[in-house]
């Protein structure tokens, strides 16, 4: 599949809710950059992001919940790739999270998740599904992510 | 999936860290090591990260509880052979102004002699 096509691209897997599959996404993400595909110099940080996503689903959205479940969809539109990760939690509100770069946040051990996917995609978003799941989306804007390739 | 070695060096604590330290990989295990070596009563850690890959948000909150914790023992943990990668992660969340790093092992070894 080249560039031409990658509008095909559409793929949802929904996992038991834990963190052995992080890796499992990981996984597919890196086929998936293939594809798309993916600027290589920022496939870590959009693995990262994916990461963070899933581990809070689990974590904090399911609450290790192992019969819960958590969805991720990654899809092309134009040129833009999103991928979105849904649980079954009762979602938060994003006002309430706190900058881990203030001085008194700055040697607490947790609060990095969030702050790092909205460094490292191009624009996150939190959302409630037609179902009632909550869920994150976090797109990358691929000829930004040219450009700015081509501007290095 | 994380790899480590912890050896001797001019009186220094060294802590090789290599792949992946993610939630649920290498965490808990970098932890436990810094701990381990903070019980023996060792004092100067140095940790190389050098062959680490990838390191996610967990990764860094360990690394910043280990900090905090070496302090708390009067130890002194500092990094060396930073990837360019895990540069910009310190960066990005300023933990670069907390952590002492270097380049070079030897640069590291003689800050403590300082």
């Amino acid at each position: 599949m080249g560039p031409e096509t990658r509008n095909d691209l559409k793929i949802s897997i929904r996992v038991r809710s834990h963190l052995r599959y992080s890796d499992l996404f990981h996984t597919v993400l890196g086929q998936v950059a293939r594809l798309v595909p993916l600027p290589p110099e920022r496939l870590d940080w959009i693995a990262l992001s994916l990461r963070e996503a899933v581990n809070n689903a689990v974590l904090h959205g399911n609450k290790n919940d192992f019969t819960k479940w958590v969805e991720v969809e990654m899809e092309v539109s134009g040129s833009v790739f999103t991928i979105r990760v849904w649980d079954e939690g009762a979602g938060f509100s994003p006002g309430v999270l706190s900058d881990p770069r203030r001085p008194e946040n700055l040697f607490k051990p947790n609060g990095r998740g969030i702050f790092l996917i909205r460094q490292f995609t191009d624009h996150a978003d939190f959302a409630r599904s037609a179902d009632g799941r909550f869920g994150i989306c976090m797109s990358v804007d691929l000829d930004s992510a040219k450009d700015k390739e081509a501007d290095e | 999936m994380m790899n480590h070695r912890v050896y001797e060096k001019s009186g220094i604590s060294v802590l090789e860290l290599k792949g992946s330290i993610t939630m649920g990989g290498g965490d808990v295990t970098m932890r436990d090591l810094i701990k381990g070596l903070l019980e023996q009563g060792k004092k100067q850690i140095l940790v190389d990260l050098g062959g680490v890959s990838f390191m996610d948000s967990t990764g860094l909150g360990e690394l910043v509880a280990a900090y905090t914790t070496a302090r708390h023992h009067d130890a002194t943990l500092k990094l060396v052979n930073l990837t360019k990668k895990i540069h910009d992660l310190l960066t990005i969340t300023q933990l670069a102004t907390v952590f002492e790093y270097y380049e070079s092992f030897d640069e590291a070894v003689s800050s403590y002699k300082k």
